[in-house]
């Protein structure tokens, strides 16, 4: 469909049939006032239990859409995003609540400062191909969390940070965002943003270059492709994601903390994080977001009053992820895009 | 602090760590030699190794839970073969249908059957209270001047390079043996000359499976079981199979044992190395990857499969 579009657009050749009348232009009024229908709608309507299940189903999608910028659209696999997610995490708790940062200066330098430690395993990444770069990252999660979570300088005494909600002062009038339902409206706010900007990178010459190197690495490097460049920044894109998402999920929590036996940010979370994200759909941005809503709705919501609610889902989705690698890689959106053309052809048909 | 731990070294302390560095060893060892059988024979890094090992550990659990009366070595088989069992599931199932995908695609497949069977066994044995697990090998040990050493280590060392010698005997000498190198080596001529190339997959995966679950049966009555507590030994099974480059087994068998004496070493050169120890086997793999060590163990022939693969 878009195809007919985009030629109609190219002014027609003389003697050509007269172009059809375009089609009706798209109103952006619909999707503005559904965007802003998701934004307040919330928080009036629902009670604190859903506003706070909603924002952490949004920082999940933000968690899911750094996996998205690296293994959609480069396909490199990293093993560690909950590594980043503990990084920004315990960056903006501590700046704000130790140094006394403002949330609005703690969170930007949170995502900025989890970029260099991302950067830092892409320039290992670079060497290796893509089974040892996964076992890499599964190495250097627990190499981060053996130094540097376990540093008091770093994670405080006992290894918890408060991270405090904030409170914007606007001079006259003060906006809190303590409450569950204004928090809600804070966290859709930046996710959106950050959804908008990482699709308009989707569409851009830069993320052509990416999925070049995903698709074929060699024949890009032909191209004059400069992979490790590209790669290295996909890197950066995967850890600011994911650092800005931690940030906002210490914010959500109320306070941080690195987990004794059982680390917090460990494996287990990263493998979460990569399930949903590839169980909504691993190529677009709206994959870690429907993945990210399911997750957690089932988890906090529908398996809530159960004590292995946590285990119930992870075996859930094990096997939905299973079902998706063999049977629909694109995921529930590409499942989703399938019902939504049959249902097109059938009406066409009709 | 470097200094001080330096004094705090002693010589009997490290004969006792040595001798848990080599029973460490011989664990990471059987997860390595299981890790490299799984992908030369179907290109498949078996993220789901430990928790397949956890899972037959708690059947061997359950076993002991159910039948007090039976011997410890009856209920450590029937894990070993549960384990090869779902190793042969785990591929018929799903591995056998994705042998024409993405290296990707296969990474994040084991991950799922890893999550999902991490998952089932939180949820079966949630009541479950592990309990101290029965020895194999007997309580008690022998006393090597201030070094001693228990029979539960004694015998998985033994019994870990009893296995292996097995196993390296097999893949040279056997039919099976034939047909799973030349499958390594060549997946096109090897399907032409015959081989089965499923039966060799899902043999290896048994195999792999029940030497995972022997892994598991054999450490856990001296550590902690948990849902979590194979995945630590899976990332040192890779290492181990790393230094053999994923293809070589006397090296995989030689690196696991090298890890565990390494790692468990350090300890004795007092508490600041803990933090090194832990991370050792991380600084190790890195090392390794980094220098590409598998060079010096893999044929070159058995190199460019892997790069075909990759």
């Amino acid at each position: 469909m878009t195809k007919i579009q985009d030629v109609a657009v190219e002014a027609p050749p003389a003697g050509a049939p007269p172009p059809r009348p375009a089609r009706a232009p798209r109103r952006a009024g619909a999707p503005a006032a559904l965007v802003a229908a998701a934004a307040v709608l919330p928080p009036l309507l629902l009670d604190n239990v859903w506003n706070s299940t909603l924002s952490l189903a949004l920082i999940f999608g933000l968690m899911g859409l750094s996996v998205v910028v690296l293994t959609g659209y480069v396909g490199q696999l990293s093993l560690m995003p909950a590594t980043f997610v503990g990084v920004g995490a315990f960056t903006s708790a501590g700046l704000v609540s130790r140094l006394e940062t403002p949330f609005w200066g703690a969170a930007p330098l949170a995502m900025l400062l989890t970029i260099p430690v991302a950067l830092l395993i892409g320039v290992i990444a670079l060497r290796l191909k893509g089974l040892y770069l996964a076992i890499m990252t599964l190495v250097f999660a627990d190499v981060i969390q053996e130094f540097l979570f376990k540093q008091r300088w770093y994670t405080g005494e006992g290894g918890t940070v408060d991270a405090p909600r904030p409170v914007l002062n606007l001079g006259a009038a003060e906006v809190d965002f303590r409450s569950e339902r204004s928090f809600y409206v804070l966290v859709f706010v930046v996710v959106a943003l950050l959804l908008l900007a990482v699709w308009s990178f989707s569409r851009s010459r830069t993320a052509r270059a990416l999925y070049s190197v995903r698709d074929n690495e060699a024949a890009a490097q032909a191209l004059g492709i400069n992979v490790a460049k590209y790669k290295l920044l996909a890197f950066a894109l995967h850890g600011m994601l994911a650092g800005g998402a931690g940030a906002l999920y210490g914010h959500w929590l109320g306070t941080v903390s690195a987990g004794g036996q059982r680390p917090q940010f460990g494996l287990e979370f990263s493998l979460t994080i990569v399930f949903f994200t590839i169980l909504g759909g691993v190529r677009t941005i709206w994959g870690p977001i429907l993945g990210g809503a399911v997750w957690v709705v089932l988890v906090r919501r529908i398996l809530a009053g159960s004590p292995n609610g946590q285990s119930i889902a992870l075996a859930v989705f094990g096997l939905l992820v299973l079902l998706t690698m063999m049977y629909r890689p694109a995921g529930l959106v590409g499942w989703a895009g399938d019902a939504w053309r049959r249902l097109r052809g059938r009406e066409a048909a009709a | 602090m470097g200094l001080v731990s330096v004094l705090a070294f002693s010589g009997s302390l490290l004969g006792q760590d040595a001798v848990q560095g080599l029973f460490l060893g011989a664990v990471f060892a059987l997860l390595g030699i299981g890790v490299v059988l799984i992908y030369k024979s179907s290109g498949v890094l078996n993220f789901a190794h430990g928790s397949m090992a956890m899972f037959c550990t708690y059947l061997y659990l359950q076993l002991d839970l159910w039948f007090d009366w039976m011997p410890a070595v009856v209920s450590s088989l029937l894990a070993v073969g549960a384990g090869a069992g779902l190793g042969a599931l785990v591929y018929r199932l799903v591995f056998r249908r994705m042998r024409e995908a993405g290296l990707l695609a296969k990474v994040i497949a084991a991950l799922a059957v890893a999550g999902a069977l991490q998952g089932a066994a939180a949820f079966i044995w949630r009541n479950v209270s592990e309990g101290r697990l029965p020895l194999q090998f007997g309580t008690g040990g022998l006393r090597a001047g201030s070094v001693s050493l228990a029979w539960q280590q004694i015998g998985t060392i033994l019994l870990t390079v009893a296995v292996g010698a097995g196993i390296i005997a097999l893949v040279k000498y056997t039919t099976f043996g034939i047909a799973l190198r030349a499958t390594a080596q060549n997946r096109n001529a090897a399907r032409m000359l015959g081989v089965q190339e499923d039966r060799v997959a899902a043999t290896s995966w048994a195999i792999g499976g029940g030497l995972a679950a022997l892994a598991g049966v054999a450490i856990i009555p001296l550590s902690a079981l948990t849902v979590y507590s194979m995945s630590g030994y899976m990332v040192r099974g890779f290492v181990a199979a790393v230094v053999g480059g994923f293809v070589s087994l006397p090296a995989s068998i030689v690196g696991g044992f090298g890890l565990g004496l390494v790692q468990e070493s350090l300890l004795a050169f007092g508490s600041g190395f803990g933090s090194l120890s832990r991370v050792f086997a991380g600084l190790a793999i890195a090392v390794l990857l980094l220098l590409r060590v598998e060079r010096f163990f893999a044929l070159e022939q058995e190199l460019r499969a892997l790069e075909e693969l990759g």
